[in-house]
């Protein structure tokens, strides 16, 4: 179920919060949790024992951890156990995906065993579970945090519907001490409204519209763009996954403060970035964060004498794009942007800081946008020629019938409306308008209450816009389900 | 107090840096404004580890656990 389909707006929602806020509050866990499974298998009901087996291996871990520490153990055996089951169980799933059952032959299994499994749907939000698992065992394991012996908690934390699909990673401490006390304020539950609205209005105003343009170039089965288009193509990709992914987090966020969670922000302006370093600080915070904590900052304990650093860079990167998909572009993608950041962390970062600052966004967005070719194509003989077609070269084009190339060679005007919208909502116009909101707030009592009715009032006829315009494209893809 | 954050940035100016002259102040944002990355965390949590027997998790480098040169020194002294 996606959080922005109708089903669960108008049905899922309002039900589990009516349950939900008139419940006494000890039975709030479980409400949450029960709601949490039906959602998971609302449609996919493979997802629930695979991620089922993922909850109680990591659960029975967790406590045989704790129990083996408690004992003096000094080898990490169940620590391997519990982070190798997860490990397994999410390459399985992105190696099928990427190569269906000929990428098993080299293993020389019997067919009986390979048929069934192969071609088996990844199952939702298994990145962000796996990740999500095997920070909590490490934990465990470091002593940061206790093994959870409530399954009910554990069970909550690790499948909490706002974020199972697409995140934000969220670590098993700051969660369960928010699980002690689930009790949001009206406050709470309208500043979490007025957040999945945004969210909405992001996703379906924006990166809906921008879709019909860059998925009609990037499904194309060779780059056959005229170089304009290719030009739009990327610009409106680029905008397009930014909205599409930070509008599916404000949804989770604000799903999470009206239950009485806060989950952690995920993004913060990235296409200001003034070099990848900055970038990774702002683009998918979560997952930066828990790569830098659980890989870097391992591998950097033991680092090599001679480039160390830079080989680390560049490991983290390469499993970044493999945690995206199993595939040539995924791990192009990563490897062009610990590249970068390699050359960062040696002499041309010192060189780039003292450089004028609009060269400095040049430059992030240059990699940032040669990053976004390859991580959309479906191959990297795609790039290539989508990298020529940018470049000017028109050769080999030939002209496409309406129904292929629609919505080419016309550029409507919703497009041009979202484009610019996106543009101009990737800079920090919203942090100046809270900023603006907050004087409001503290300084003329009077006129922020009439200005909150007007806000509210702006943000659900963009809804209701948002909501027109999904129902008649039928449409919306959410790009981040599918890792 | 004031002698471990001179230890402190010195070392950061002199080897994070590369600017030996730099004056950092105890107060002054040190993550969160960007003057030190990610790259360079495990090596002022190497260097603590080193000169004051301090081990700082992995998962506390960040601006929420210490920002300045005064929180850093700080939680070193806690956890003396």
């Amino acid at each position: 179920m996606d959080l922005s389909s109708t089903l669960f707006l108008f049905l899922f929602l309002p039900v589990f919060l009516l349950i939900y806020l008139v419940s006494a509050q000890r039975l709030r866990l479980p409400i949450v949790l029960a709601a949490s499974v039906i959602f998971l298998t609302w449609g996919t009901k493979m997802a629930l024992w695979w991620l089922g087996g993922i909850l109680i291996s990591g659960y029975l871990a967790g406590l045989a951890i704790a129990r083996a520490k408690e004992k003096g153990a000094h080898s990490p055996i169940w620590l391997w156990v519990g982070v190798g089951v997860n490990l397994a169980i999410l390459s399985f799933f992105k190696f099928s995906a990427a190569y269906g059952a000929a990428g098993f032959v080299w293993l020389h299994l019997p067919q009986d065993w390979v048929a069934p499994a192969v071609g088996l749907a990844v199952p939702i939000g298994l990145s962000y579970v796996t990740f999500q698992m095997i920070s909590y065992l490490v934990d465990v394991w470091k002593g940061t945090t206790s093994a959870e012996k409530n399954f009910v908690a554990f069970s909550t934390w690790l499948l909490f519907f706002p974020k199972l699909i697409s995140g934000p990673i969220t670590r098993y401490k700051p969660f369960a001490l928010q699980m002690e006390q689930l009790n949001p304020s009206t406050e709470d539950i309208a500043a979490g409204f007025r957040r999945l609205l945004a969210g909405f209005v992001k996703r379906a105003l924006i990166a809906n519209q921008l879709a019909l343009m860059s998925n009609a170039v990037f499904n194309l089965p060779t780059a056959n763009v005229e170089p304009k288009f290719a030009w739009l193509a990327l610009i409106a990709y680029t905008m397009q996954i930014f909205f599409d992914f930070s509008g599916y987090t404000d949804m989770a966020i604000g799903l999470g403060m009206m239950i009485g969670v806060r989950l952690p922000e995920n993004f913060n302006f990235p296409y200001i970035a003034q070099n990848i370093s900055d970038f990774w600080r702002r683009w998918h915070i979560t997952l930066s964060t828990w790569f830098r904590e659980y890989v870097f900052y391992p591998l950097e304990r033991r680092r090599f004498k001679w480039a160390g650093q830079q080989i680390n860079i560049l490991i983290v990167f390469l499993l970044t794009g493999l945690w995206h998909g199993f595939k040539p572009t995924f791990i192009v993608w990563g490897l062009l942007h610990g590249f970068a950041l390699t050359m960062e962390s040696i002499g041309f970062g010192r060189w780039l800081k003292q450089t004028w600052r609009p060269i400095r966004h040049i430059y992030a967005l240059a990699i940032i946008s040669v990053g976004w070719v390859f991580f959309r194509s479906n191959d990297l003989r795609f790039s290539y020629w989508f990298f020529r077609r940018l470049a000017g070269d028109t050769s080999g084009l030939k002209l496409l019938p309406f129904s292929v190339s629609t919505p080419m060679p016309f550029i409507e005007p919703s497009f041009i409306l979202a484009l610019a919208a996106g543009i101009f909502f990737s800079l920090p116009v919203s942090s100046i308008w809270n900023q603006i909101r907050a004087g409001l707030e503290k300084r003329q009592v009077n006129f922020f209450f009439l200005f909150q009715i007007f806000e509210d009032i702006a943000l659900v006829l963009l809804f209701i816009l948002g909501l027109a315009m999904l129902l008649s494209n039928s449409f919306l893809p959410n790009l981040y389900a599918k890792f | 107090m004031e002698e471990m954050i001179a230890k402190l940035a010195a070392f950061i100016a002199e080897k994070i840096l590369r600017q030996p002259k730099r004056v950092i102040r105890p107060d002054e944002a040190l993550i969160s404004s960007g003057l030190i990355d990610s790259f360079s965390l495990m090596d002022i949590s190497l260097f603590v580890e080193d000169s004051f027997g301090v081990r700082i998790e992995d998962t506390e480098l960040n601006a929420e656990t210490f920002d300045t040169l005064e929180q850093l020194a700080k939680l070193i002294q806690g956890r003396q």
